[in-house]
């Protein structure tokens, strides 16, 4: 396929053939003709009369730089690293490339990843080679989210590398081979402006997903360089690929024919602004919608307004509504995990998986239909079949009292969440639900939220409505590696800098990785996050878990791995060593003041740090011995 | 080897599935039993809730708890739920005694078992290799299942 677009771009293909020939590799028509209008679209953007590429001639530095410009960069995420210098040394001259230092890799791959998701644009960061096992757990995340980031890392001289020498590895792309969708060593200055444009288009073409460039430091350092810098719009393929025809009716019956459907919904939906198409789709035939994710959880956004009466939450295998299931249709997501026992989707249910990643659809089931395409095409192309072979007395058929039934389910369900939460409004330590909601009811209707929470998220998440106008949730990514939260909301704040960015992060969170020093960024740059800490001393997940086991640490009491006590960290006075102020918060009425000091604080370009002692829950809850131990005391000379 | 490698896989997930039925024999009935399966089991086995040992308020403080996190109960069945929760699985109550791996001697010892029910208990696993379920238990002790329902309560048959 690659050959056939380079033909078309190039123009050695007409239309007609580049159709054709893609139909004879195996594609639909209906597929063919989607992709060559998408390749028309970004021949015309860049302009019929323009140029497609433009001569540069300058140092590596210099024509990574030009390249990024064309790709749109406005911001370098870095961290310090002496190969990074000949980009820098370019960046001085060229002040629309603006510079984020983060003071580690991790850091700068997770504020780069934040960015990217909140800006809806594909992100630049570079650091030093030995940075990549720093960077690794976020690249790990970005690449689970398909996150759109071009990484890059300087790279020893290119007559010097494969020797096991200084900073140097045998194979060094290897270890991030899992990490990134394509990765290359740049072994000529001149194809630098090359490479770096295919390291954007392929970072960007959906499904998205981190790629890696390696820059040798002779490449960046070389002077005179002239070369072709690809101009804008000659290497994105915006890929609104429909489904065939066939597919689209047969699914269509499907829903119509389903008296017990259910829908599924993923993050793709909510990159390709599909939201409005999959209401539009679940409201014509009344199908109740879930998140997706078990339980309420979120991975990378909020993908259906959860304010909406078709909403029951996270899939629930063994669902108390909808009972009965015939028909699931999952829409840009992954399809829950098949897991070890019995299927999390029965082998009864008809499933219908739509996915612009191609690989990955079906997951591990058997499919009553796949669909590669795009998820807002799809949604909308059903729409189009269902009302085609249906007349609308029919439809009001179908709703039935489906609409009714589901409305009374989540109407229940939310005052009894709410029945639940009024019993322990006034808990100290704090409930998560009520710092929730009162984070929730002070701060701005459109705020970004960006969560790193364990299974206690959801208690505070439920408290937030997720919709078109009201608030943005952005996290905690699909790897759930630890050590993202707070970076990320740094670059969401650059991504999207007129709205109110709130990182909530579980305390066991946020002492992963580097999270504390990304207040060094957002103190640096006036970066006005405010981030609140959900403080329970714990790692609760873990610990609930293993004792819900019943093994020797419940049997006991004793807690050897979850307990963050002893000692207890003052965090107010670690964001003060950045600069950033802060406070701590003990008990529910010192919430809502809190909020609104980090607020003025914000309106004054401040970040600002919230410390909340919440409560621990669950299995082992009340434990907090642990074996104690002091190396000092088992000294045998006191030095 | 690929079949045999499917075969193991299935029985695998068979045996799951019949280890979580297992654990549900050992829910009591009583009010609030449904609610229990209803809203709890989405997330978790229910080895989860046989196995806690907990206050009325503890109940009370994990079923609002619970709730928060996504378990779809309704409002009027929050109370009763809490209250079978608290009768079935109090602070009190003894922890359950694996059944298959547990001394003759902690059989003995348990209510409503003697030293001849203890030695039929480790008889029927020593001849039949592990005691699957509380129907294995009976037959092994041959009790009329009502009197045996008095110590249904107390074992578990896996960890």
């Amino acid at each position: 396929m690659r050959e056939l677009v380079r033909g078309y771009l190039q123009r050695a293909l007409s239309r007609r053939g580049f159709v054709e020939s893609m139909v004879r590799s195996g594609f639909s028509l209906a597929a063919a003709q989607s992709v060559a209008g998408a390749l028309a679209f970004a021949q015309q953007r860049a302009g019929a009369d323009q140029p497609f590429t433009r001569t540069f001639r300058g140092t590596g530095g210099e024509l990574l730089a030009e390249q990024l410009r064309a790709a749109g960069v406005e911001y370098l995420f870095l961290s310090n690293g002496t190969g990074v210098s000949p980009l820098c040394d370019a960046a001085v001259d060229r002040p629309d490339l603006k510079v984020i230092l983060a003071v580690h890799e991790g850091l700068s791959v997770a504020m780069a990843d934040g960015y990217s998701k909140a800006a809806g644009k594909t992100a630049f960061t570079m650091f030093s080679r030995v940075g990549i096992p720093n960077a690794s757990s976020n690249m790990y995340n970005a690449m689970k989210d398909r996150s759109s980031l071009v990484i890059a890392t300087d790279h020893i001289e290119s007559l010097a590398s494969g020797r096991d020498a200084h900073e140097d590895l045998d194979d060094t792309l290897e270890p991030v081979k899992e990490y990134t969708k394509w990765r290359w060593n740049i072994d000529a200055a001149v194809r630098i402006p090359e490479w770096t444009a295919k390291a954007f288009k392929l970072a960007s073409t959906p499904p998205g997903g981190p790629t890696f460039l390696m820059f040798p430091r002779d490449m960046m350092t070389a002077r005179g360089v002239q070369s072709e810098i690809y101009q804008p719009g000659t290497f994105d393929v915006p890929m609104s690929v429909r489904a065939d025809a066939a597919t689209i009716d047969k699914a269509a019956r499907a829903l119509i024919e389903s008296k017990s459907p259910l829908i599924l919904t993923g993050s793709e939906v909510w990159r390709a602004k599909a939201i409005p198409a999959v209401v539009e789709l679940a409201e014509l035939l009344a199908i109740p919608v879930t998140s997706g994710e078990q339980r309420e959880g979120y991975r990378v956004s909020c993908n259906f307004p959860t304010n909406h009466p078709l909403f029951i939450g996270g899939y629930n295998p063994r669902p108390r509504y909808p009972r009965n299931v015939d028909l699931v249709l999952s829409l840009g997501g992954k399809l829950p995990d098949p897991g070890s026992g019995e299927p999390l989707i029965p082998r009864s249910v008809r499933i219908i998986d739509v996915r612009i990643e191609a690989s990955d659809v079906g997951t591990d089931y058997p499919l009553y239909a796949g669909v590669a395409a795009d998820v807002k095409q799809v949604a909308q192309d059903l729409v189009a079949a269902i009302k085609s072979m249906t007349t609308a007395e029919r439809l009001k058929q179908i709703r039935g009292e489906r609409l009714e039934q589901t409305r009374q389910y989540t109407t229940r369900v939310r005052e009894a969440r709410a029945q639940a939460m009024k019993a322990h409004w006034n808990d100290k330590p704090l409930t998560w639900e009520r710092l929730g909601a009162d984070i929730n009811e002070v701060s701005e209707r459109d705020a970004y939220i960006v969560p790193e929470f364990g299974t206690e998220g959801p208690k505070a998440l439920t408290q937030f409505t997720f919709a078109e106008g009201e608030k943005t949730l952005i996290g905690r990514t699909s790897g759930a590696a630890l050590g993202w939260g707070v970076g990320a909301a740094v670059g969401v704040k650059i991504g999207q800098p007129d709205k109110q960015v709130i990182a909530m992060q579980g305390d066991g969170g946020f002492l992963f990785g580097s999270q504390p020093m990304a207040f060094w960024t957002m103190s640096r740059y006036q970066i006005p996050v405010t981030t609140v800490i959900f403080n329970n001393r714990c790692y609760n997940e873990t610990r609930e878990r293993a004792f819900a086991e019943d093994g020797r640490q419940a049997q006991t009491g004793t807690d050897m791995l979850s307990y963050l006590g002893d000692p207890d960290i003052d965090y107010v006075k670690l964001a003060a060593a950045f600069g950033v102020p802060g406070e701590q918060v003990t008990t529910p009425d010192q919430i809502k003041p809190a909020m609104k000091r980090a607020a003025k604080a914000a309106l004054d370009g401040k970040p600002y740090l919230i410390d909340a002692l919440v409560g621990r829950t669950s299995s082992g809850s009340v434990k907090t011995l642990y074996p104690k131990l002091s190396i000092a005391a088992g000294r045998k000379r006191n030095v | 080897m690929r079949y045999l490698l499917l075969l193991v896989l299935l029985l695998a997930a068979a045996d799951a599935q019949r280890r979580d039925e297992v654990w549900a024999e050992l829910l009591p009935p009583g009010n609030g039993h449904g609610a229990v399966v209803a809203s709890c089991t989405g997330c978790h086995s229910l080895k989860v809730v046989v196995n806690a040992r907990r206050t009325p308020a503890e109940w009370a403080a994990t079923v609002d708890d619970m709730i928060q996190r996504g378990a779809p109960a309704f409002p009027d069945e929050i109370e009763a739920m809490t209250a079978f929760l608290a009768k079935s699985f109090p602070a009190t109550a003894p922890r359950l005694v694996n059944v298959n791996t547990a001394r003759r001697e902690e059989l003995e010892k348990l209510p409503g078992m003697n030293p001849e029910a203890a030695a039929r208990i480790v008889a029927a696993r020593s001849q039949a290799g592990i005691v699957r379920n509380p129907e294995d238990l009976r037959r092994a002790l041959g009790m009329e299942k009502a009197e045996f329902e008095k110590i249904l309560y107390l074992f578990k048959y896996s960890d």
